[in-house]
């Protein structure tokens, strides 16, 4: 419906003026009374929830859909939002621990290192990778982005997989302490698991790979008995547990739509 | 005289007895650090000694593979790389097996992604794979990068990818690239492979699946594996791969034997001591038990 504005001038006239009319409503929200702040949410709450499933219940091509592009780049506009709000938020907690010096001041001095080193290299490398270096012969990797190659998969892949792959010895404690067959419905839970734990592992299905592949002992071959487990009773718990989910999810959208849901319209009051 | 030996020898076996139950109930409270250790041990052992079993590809994941090859010629197929560094161990051989079945095919294919550093992990596995297959950037693969916005991104994108992602990765317009000037939305994608271990499939089945009908196959991490069977038994999902066996099935498929099969031989060796240890643990609480049954009597 918008068209994107081609003149560079007025695109930065229109960036600015956004800013400024966005500081001067959030100023205005701010000095309002809380009880204007609460039907100001609960408007644009409904409203906003109001959009997608009118234009979508309406057969196609309605009066609502001519918005739908300029609705779907506020959503994406919100959503970038969040991405600040993150950074806002972690900045200010490590912040604290920096200036107040507590015992958590490595972590946060570590964080400020990574959060700063990263992006500004991310950004030299997407914006202007020949700074200070100049140009790189044919098949030579440029020194920004091998800087940034080596921070994104020398340092941060193997980072967080390694913190990822704590979680395998975490699984096999709690494992090894809760699965205690004390009544017939754990001896059949613990059934169920080793035989999708050993389905799930090449060892496993060496196991009874000497079985037939075809006719009816083909079941007793620990893959095919794994399959049959998810599939045919996995896969139809999962659904009610779903459809129960979702239903559940639907009650609580509506709940929050007709701020019913008063946590974030008025707080715990 | 002979009758006075035999008793000591029976009463001298019923303590070795008694000494061996009291060590195995003790299986049933081993100290954690012993546990890490085992595991440790466990794993890396395949590093060390060379152990080769079969890998026999189940039914998700030859459909997986058969949605592939069932790719109509002229279309592309999106790769949704939903994943990041964390799960990058189960991912990342799942799209390195997809991505060399379709270099093989010679299918073009577009990367997107609604995690951050997904496209970004896929493209070094495209750039690596595409020197073997001559594939091209721009040619043959693009990569549109990260999109955020979750289900309304999505549909606007099968909309018009041109109005939704103006630009790649990299900042070059859609109109500068050759690929993409045959790609302008869902109508032009043949088969839509997410990989991912968060619940994402959810939007691209109201989207892709829903209103354009474009098949989709998703590879998973184990842990989120029996979420998604159901998606698969109602034909809403064309193939299914999950977890890292699931990669290694694929790569039997294609008759490799790469990341996927590589990184199964400490799995395989991980489940097998978790399942000793349980064993264990409940041979030691059995033992206890029957034990407490007995002084009781």
């Amino acid at each position: 419906m918008f068209e994107p504005v081609r003149d560079f001038w007025l695109n930065l006239g229109l960036i600015f003026g956004a800013i400024f009319i966005s500081i001067f409503v959030l100023a205005a929200l701010h000095a309002s009374p809380p009880q204007f702040k609460r039907l100001l949410t609960i408007f644009v709450v409904f409203f906003a929830g109001l959009y997608f499933p009118v234009e979508f219940y309406i057969p196609r091509h309605n009066f609502l859909t001519p918005f739908r592009d300029s609705v779907s780049n506020l959503v994406q506009v919100l959503a970038a939002f969040t991405f600040g709000l993150g950074v806002v938020n972690l900045v200010l907690i490590h912040g604290k621990q920096v200036l107040r010096r507590t015992a958590n001041l490595p972590f946060s001095l570590a964080f400020f290192a990574g959060f700063l080193l990263m992006t500004v290299v991310g950004f030299i490398q997407r914006y202007s990778p020949k700074l200070w270096v100049g140009d790189v012969g044919a098949g030579q990797i440029g020194f920004w982005d091998g800087m940034h190659k080596l921070l994104f998969e020398g340092m941060l892949l193997p980072l967080t997989s390694t913190v990822f792959s704590l979680l395998a010895f975490f699984i096999v404690s709690a494992a090894y302490r809760a699965f205690r067959i004390r009544t017939l419905e754990a001896g059949l839970l613990m059934t169920a698991a080793v035989i999708v734990m050993l389905a799930n592992v090449p060892v496993g299905t060496w196991l009874t790979s000497w079985l037939p592949a075809e006719g009816w002992l083909k079941w007793f071959r620990l893959e095919n008995a794994a399959i049959w487990l998810t599939t045919q009773i996995n896969a139809p718990t999962q659904r009610a547990i779903l459809f129960g989910l979702w239903v559940g999810a639907l009650g609580a959208a509506l709940r929050i739509w007709l701020s019913l849901e008063r946590t974030f319209t008025a707080g715990s009051r | 005289m002979k009758g006075h030996s035999q008793r000591e020898a029976d009463e001298r076996g019923e303590r070795e007895l008694e000494q061996f139950a009291n060590g195995l109930a003790k299986f049933q409270n081993i100290d954690r650090r012993i546990i890490y250790l085992c595991v440790s041990i466990a794993i890396a052992l395949p590093f060390v000694v060379t152990i080769r079993l079969p890998v026999i590809p189940t039914l998700p994941t030859q459909k997986f593979y058969d949605a592939v090859e069932k790719v109509p010629k002229g279309k592309v197929v999106l790769i949704a790389a939903d994943f990041d560094t964390g799960t990058e161990g189960e991912n990342g051989p799942q799209v390195q097996a997809v991505l060399e079945h379709l270099m093989r095919r010679k299918i073009p294919f577009v990367i997107i992604g609604l995690a951050i550093q997904g496209p970004q992990l896929v493209q070094g596995y495209a750039e690596r794979l595409a020197k073997k297959y001559g594939y091209r950037y721009g040619h043959d693969y693009v990569n549109l990068g990260y999109i955020t916005g979750g289900q309304p991104a999505l549909e606007r994108f099968c909309r018009s990818i041109w109005q939704m992602i103006p630009r790649d990765a990299k900042g070059t317009p859609l109109s500068e690239i050759p690929l993409m000037r045959k790609v302008r939305s869902a109508s032009d994608i043949g088969l839509v492979a997410e990989f991912t271990g968060a619940g994402l499939l959810g939007y691209y089945i109201q989207t892709f699946w829903g209103q354009f009908k474009v098949p989709l196959a998703q590879g998973c991490t184990g842990i989120i594996g029996p979420e998604q069977f159901p998606y698969l038994a109602t034909g809403q999902l064309s193939g299914l791969m999950v977890g890292l066996k699931g990669a290694a099935e694929y790569e039997a498929l294609l008759k490799l034997e790469k990341e996927g099969y590589r990184r199964m031989m400490p799995q395989s060796m991980g489940h097998i001591t978790a399942l000793l240890l349980i064993l264990l643990g409940n041979l030691g609480m059995w033992l206890t038990y029957r034990r407490r049954q007995f002084r009781r009597l």
